[in-house]
């Protein structure tokens, strides 16, 4: 009895270590020159129905971009959208059937864009965006 | 009974230790005693927390406009920043949360022009600003310290700088103090602006006066999220200040033209390649009006 208590409890503390852990910490090292500017959190609780959305203002003269930070695994990569102030899609991540891991955009219109993050499909969904810039 | 006194420890035990393994870094945000600015019950924001987590996510960081002054080969200025004995002029809650936006937009453009000998006490003044407002946990000052002594460093002390700022501005809004979060953010965003536009009034270029042309965005977007507590007496004075700045703005036309984007893989990375454009009509005489009224408000904001 009370060694399937401590295999139990164990699994409850590995696993809540393991959710804290899926994307790696040192993902922003792969902007390279691009200079940090936010991380994009993601509530995956809340995509159920609704992708993540938020916005940011893109400057002409700017190159911004977007990384995926994910488990890299087949089936469960994160996708990202971002369109401009009317909704036209200006990017995306996954062309055909190659998600890419990152954007970049070469800024030549300044304005509110929206960044918009899912999941493929994936029942444990686990990820973030990172947003950097360099000057164009 | 002893079993079942045994087993209830057994059980409450470990509910206790995940709820401490699984809350993280997270602290208990704790109430400035002394506090005369804190909000009183009744003034809530009139728009949702939803919109104004996203407008604050919207608003761009000064390191950008730091960047771009860099790169257009304007010199480092000292003098174009709030001294840091300012320090002893914030004493309340919301005076400081401004402050700390002001203080931080400064640190940027220090570690942007790699000054790092001028960091040491801009760090000291946001850790005891931050501390004050108990978000000060969330500012790494010894690496800070560390990074801003050793001058190699450059890259990972704008990261870990603009990482705790982005930290700090998040605890305040999970803790609901979204307009400690408003204010900070207004603040980044008014010093951030006033370096630039100390620049053009000594050396005026096209890009640099477009882009303080496209603040007409940004500054409607603060001015949604400071009129959301207006109700406040402070918020009510800073939207009025604002406003004024708004009024020279609404004469300024921004237009933006979509052209359908291309893709192109360079180097194994996805490139975009767009040809959407954005214009703004600003003259000599609104930039000289901006340069005036941005100075003018940050001085009462600081001071």
């Amino acid at each position: 009895m009370k060694t399937k208590f401590i295999l139990g409890f164990s699994l409850i503390i590995l696993s809540c270590f393991l959710k804290a852990q899926c994307v790696s910490d040192n993902c922003n090292s792969k902007l390279g020159t691009f200079t940090y500017l936010k991380t994009i959190y993601i509530d995956n609780t809340k995509l159920v129905n609704k992708p993540n959305m938020v916005t940011y203002l893109f400057s002409k003269g700017s190159t911004y971009m977007v990384l995926c930070c994910d488990q890299a695994i087949k089936g469960s990569r994160l996708i990202v959208n971002v369109y401009d102030k009317d909704k036209n899609l200006i990017a995306t991540n996954k062309q055909k059937k190659k998600v890419y891991p990152s954007i970049q955009y070469p800024c030549s219109a300044t304005g509110i864009y929206y960044i918009e993050s899912f999941y493929e499909d994936s029942k444990d969904p686990c990820g973030v965006n990172i947003l950097g810039f360099t000057k164009s | 009974m002893k079993n079942f006194t045994r087993f209830g420890i057994y059980l409450l035990m470990p509910l206790f230790v995940v709820f401490i393994a699984c809350s993280g870094d997270e602290e208990k945000f704790v109430e400035k005693k002394e506090s005369v600015d804190t909000l009183p019950a009744k003034v809530k924001p009139d728009i949702s927390a939803e919109v104004i987590n996203n407008i604050i996510m919207s608003i761009p960081s000064p390191l950008e406009m730091a960047t771009m002054l860099k790169d257009n080969g304007q010199g480092y200025d000292a003098n174009l920043l709030n001294p840091s004995t300012n320090l002893i002029k914030y004493n309340t809650n919301y005076k400081i949360a401004f402050n700390i936006g002001v203080y931080s937009a400064d640190l940027g453009y220090i570690n942007i022009y790699e000054k790092t000998f001028s960091a040491m006490s801009y760090l000291q003044n946001i850790k005891q600003l931050g501390d004050d407002i108990h978000i000060g946990q969330f500012f790494d000052f010894e690496t800070l310290k560390r990074l801003a002594t050793n001058t190699k460093n450059y890259d990972s002390l704008i990261f870990i700088s603009t990482d705790n700022f982005n930290k700090m501005d998040a605890h305040l809004r999970t803790q609901n103090r979204n307009e400690l979060s408003v204010l900070m953010i207004s603040g980044a965003w008014l010093e951030g602006v006033n370096i630039a536009c100390q620049v053009a009034k000594l050396k005026p270029n096209k890009e640099l006066t477009e882009r303080l042309g496209f603040e007409k965005i940004n500054l409607d977007n603060i001015l949604v999220i400071l009129n959301a507590y207006k109700n406040d007496k402070y918020f009510a004075q800073i939207v009025t200040e604002f406003e004024k700045l708004k009024q020279i703005y609404s004469k300024i036309e921004i237009s933006y033209q979509y052209v359908e984007p291309e893709t192109k893989e360079v180097n194994g990375q996805l490139v975009i390649v767009n040809k959407s454009k954005s214009t703004v009509n600003i003259t000599e005489a609104q930039l000289k009006e901006i340069i005036e009224e941005i100075a003018r408000v940050r001085n009462v904001m600081i001071n």
